[in-house]
């Protein structure tokens, strides 16, 4: 019963970090291509598709507090949904994140040598990239 | 000593207690998945895990797992 209920919670939260991931690359992908697109009807698509991605993103981040709280109010769930390997996967996609984030500084300090680049598009880029870049290795480092 | 590697008799060990890797994930208090990335020589356990899966299968830790030069 209890084992059933650790693989279930386990397959659950894969399912919500992939949806979150979904998400958020639909809600911010719209959010930075909104900046650099000028058409009016483009913008429109864009909204609608940022905001249902800003809704599964916002869906999959309640849904992981809840199963956070879940899994914190029982000691046997808690030890088993975050054990080793999880931990081992989780330094490996932050680690991914900083090297992203890090290449990311360096291509954006090289391009703007020959151009002239806005700050809020290379700080919204950087989130983006970083963010997504962290959140999908997860999602590949656990099917690994 | 530079190539080397960790193999275990976990596959063997549960068969001889006739368990699933998720009863004995359950046991050790680990998800499946855990046990069977360290099963398949994908994952190296820390200490205590290594300790722990021997304690449940009443071996040796040594026994458990063996480092093989390759």
């Amino acid at each position: 019963m209890e084992t059933t209920l650790i693989e279930k919670l386990d397959a659950s939260r894969y399912k919500m970090i992939l949806w979150f991931t979904i998400g958020w690359g639909g809600w911010f992908g719209a959010f930075i291509a909104k900046d650099l697109i000028t058409n009016t009807f483009t913008i429109g698509v864009l909204s609608i598709f940022g905001f249902v991605g800003w809704a599964l993103w916002f869906v999959n981040l309640l849904r992981l507090i809840k199963l956070g709280n879940l899994i914190k109010s029982d000691n046997h769930l808690k030890k088993a949904l975050t054990d080793e390997l999880l931990i081992h996967n989780r330094d490996k996609s932050i680690a991914t994140g900083f090297w992203t984030f890090l290449i990311l500084t360096v291509l954006f300090l090289g391009l703007s040598t020959f151009t002239d680049i806005s700050a809020l598009l290379v700080c919204e880029a950087m989130l983006f990239i970083g963010v997504l870049s962290t959140l999908i290795s997860s999602l590949i480092y656990y099917k690994q | 000593m530079e190539n080397q590697e960790l193999r275990n008799q976990i596959k063997v060990q549960r068969a001889i207690k006739s368990i699933t890797q998720e009863e004995l994930a359950s046991e050790i208090g680990v998800t499946r998945k855990t046990i069977n990335t360290i099963e398949n020589g994908k994952f190296v356990p820390s200490t205590i895990l290594a300790i722990r899966l021997a304690h449940f299968f009443e071996i040796p830790v040594e026994e458990l797992f063996e480092l093989i030069d390759i």
